[in-house]
């Protein structure tokens, strides 16, 4: 995990500090909701069904536009990439909620059109980051029920789940793009509302077993934000 | 302009591709084992085995078994061996004897099937295990034992005796032993099955009566000596009813997914008291020992129990260090898509979920080891002279 801090630093540092040397470039605060989505293989686990989960971002974006209608951006975000994996029909109190915390730093070609107060832009790029914490809240069944004329009894749980080094990547990786619309309301202000997608390149766990099932964050935010310009044209 | 507009359309296009392949599923092909009914050859009984233990084998986390290397090494031997040649068929069941020897369940079996689906071969890690053991000895019938009850009867340490035997094999005890000891005895668990049978009824019918009506009543000794386990409910009737408090014996916890490594979180493994209303004893128990007696064949929920009772404050184990199978068996894969499976070629009997003690470490394939060791000595046994039994009561007598 160290390991992985220091990288994310060392790249976060290449990134920001060039660009903290020039003066024309706008600093903003970001937050909003995000929607993930588990691509998983079920193989045959047929009645094991995953579904999304809704959570929060936060981020502190960093931009440099060389033209009014190009420039570059970087994100420092704080997310969750969520998902509930649960049972159907005799087995439907099973459910398994997990909170999975990331930290990523996505860093964009951001293309932007339109007026001079009114934008809308488009980002393209891709993101690394960190799997910060994972947590899951749920039920499943358990032995030894209170009844002794029912064989299983249910177990409430809400706990981390501690990561396992042979099993889970916390190195995360992947592709991101954008689309928002932005509008100056001051000299040096202006808010901005998008919609971002981040799709994970990095598989959740590692390559640890033949014939693996792969897990795979999708993940869709919608995001407000504000912008300061440090510098004006 | 027109290459501003061209530029932001590039992108547009490929953020909608990204968009795009993401939302495809990945897939993996693979049959569920338990379902497939039509083997070409051995290689494809090996190819099914495999993925059954790839995904379903609840132990991963801590089976030292090289399971990829498995692959890697056997899959080209598998192949070429064809069915109806029985050079290969035993060739293809010594491979299969290779690859589960090192396995730790200790629930563990592998059944190869004939060309008709009946059963033809036979692999059990665990039994190979308990026989390197310097104390291991043979199962004994309920035959033996009821010469050890006769001879304690004719010197006058047993009384008040309950039992005997189902034709099915399963068998249940209870006596009072020393005029201070009450025993109850069984060699499965089984007693919910047969609750409604009047040798069960009589029998913890005399197990309860005994316990509330014996005035200088000393101590419980609850033997599953030689017992493989069963029916995790009997625990309510044999233990249960002697708590004033909830006993926490362990965790139990199972595959949450096909990854190797996929585990739910653990679920508490708690006894309960049995409520007042219900509860056949009716004295409290707190300050009265109650002894487990087990030994190296005492399986699953034979050494479960032992387990347990270690958890109650006035809970202690003498005999010798049991099998080590802890892991309950729901006995149906879609429970957890894990453990037990069945196909035409073959049936994996293993464990559904994995069990660690209050600790936090497993004993699996390694067995609950007595506070209180007290070996088998099988000539005094055969002679009627139980001497575990007699640890036991030594024990409860005098505290050491």
């Amino acid at each position: 995990m160290n390991a992985t801090i220091i990288k994310l630093a060392a790249i976060a540092a290449m990134v920001f500090t060039p660009m903290l040397a020039t003066a024309q470039w706008k600093i903003g605060i970001e937050g909003g909701v995000v929607h993930n989505t588990l691509l998983v293989s079920k193989c045959y686990d047929y009645d094991r069904h995953y579904s999304g989960a809704t959570n929060g971002i936060i981020g502190i974006p960093v931009r440099y536009d060389f033209r009014d209608w190009f420039g570059i951006q970087a994100d420092l975000s704080y997310l969750a990439k969520d998902y509930s994996m649960y049972r159907s029909d005799v087995y439907a109190s099973n459910y398994y909620n997990y909170t999975n915390s990331y930290l990523n730093i996505p860093i964009y070609a951001r293309f932007s059109f339109g007026g001079t107060k009114l934008r809308g832009y488009v980002l393209a790029g891709g993101f690394i980051g960190a799997w910060v914490e994972s947590d899951v809240e749920g039920n499943q069944y358990r032995y030894f029920s209170q009844d002794p004329y029912v064989d299983y009894g249910n177990y409430h749980f809400d706990e981390k789940v501690p990561f396992d080094s042979r099993r889970d990547n916390r190195f995360d990786a992947g592709v991101s793009g954008a689309i928002g619309i932005e509008y100056q309301f001051a000299k040096r202000f202006s808010v901005f509302v998008e919609g971002r997608y981040l799709y994970s390149l990095t598989d959740m766990q590692k390559k640890y077993m033949l014939k693996q099932p792969t897990k795979h964050n999708s993940t869709f935010a919608l995001q407000i934000g504000f912008m300061y310009s440090i510098t004006t044209k | 302009m027109n290459k501003k507009i061209r530029t932001i359309l590039v992108a547009i296009s490929a953020l909608c591709g990204i968009g795009i392949t993401s939302c495809q599923e990945d897939n993996l092909e693979v049959i569920n084992p338990n379902d497939q009914r039509i083997f070409e050859n051995w290689r494809h009984v090996f190819e099914s085995y495999w993925d059954g233990m790839n995904y379903s084998y609840a132990f991963w986390d801590i089976d030292p078994t090289d399971w990829d290397e498995v692959y890697r090494k056997y899959a080209p031997q598998f192949e070429g061996l064809e069915f109806g040649v029985r050079e290969d068929s035993i060739a293809a069941a010594n491979l299969f004897e290779e690859i589960s020897s090192t396995l730790i369940d200790h629930h563990y079996a592998l059944v190869l099937k004939d060309g008709r689906g009946k059963y033809w071969k036979l692999f059990s890690p665990a039994k190979k295990e308990l026989k390197s053991r310097d104390y291991y000895h043979e199962e004994y019938g309920f035959e033996d034992i009821e010469k050890c009850i006769e001879h304690n009867v004719d010197l006058g340490r047993i009384t008040n005796l309950a039992g005997g035997k189902f034709e099915s094999g399963f068998a249940i005890w209870s006596y009072l032993l020393d005029g201070d000891i009450v025993c109850l005895g069984l060699n499965s668990f089984d007693i919910t099955g047969n609750m409604n049978e009047e040798l069960v009824e009589e029998t913890m019918e005399n197990y309860y009566a005994l316990i509330n009506e014996t005035e200088n009543l000393k101590g419980i000794i609850i033997d599953t000596r030689n017992n493989g386990g069963g029916m995790l409910n009997d625990m309510y009737l044999i233990v249960n009813p002697l708590l004033s408090e909830p006993v926490l014996f362990g965790y139990s916890r199972t595959k949450s997914g096909l990854g190797r490594l996929d585990y739910t979180p653990y679920s508490p493994m708690i006894l309960t008291p049995s409520s007042p209303e219900v509860n056949p004893v009716e004295r409290n128990l707190d300050n009265v020992p109650v002894v487990a007696l087990a030994d190296i064949n005492s399986l699953s929920m034979g050494e479960i129990t032992p387990m347990a009772i270690m958890a109650m404050p006035n809970g202690y184990f003498v005999g010798e260090r049991t099998t080590g199978g802890h892991g309950p068996l729901s006995g149906n894969i879609n429970d957890y898509y894990a453990g037990e499976l069945e196909n035409a070629a073959f049936l994996m009997y293993t464990s559904t979920s994995m069990t660690i003690r209050t600790d936090g470490k497993c004993y699996e394939g390694y067995g609950v080891v007595p506070d209180i060791e007290a070996m088998f000595n099988a000539d005094e046994f055969y002679k009627g002279n139980d001497t575990q039994l007699n640890r036991a009561a030594e024990f409860i007598h005098t505290g050491k």
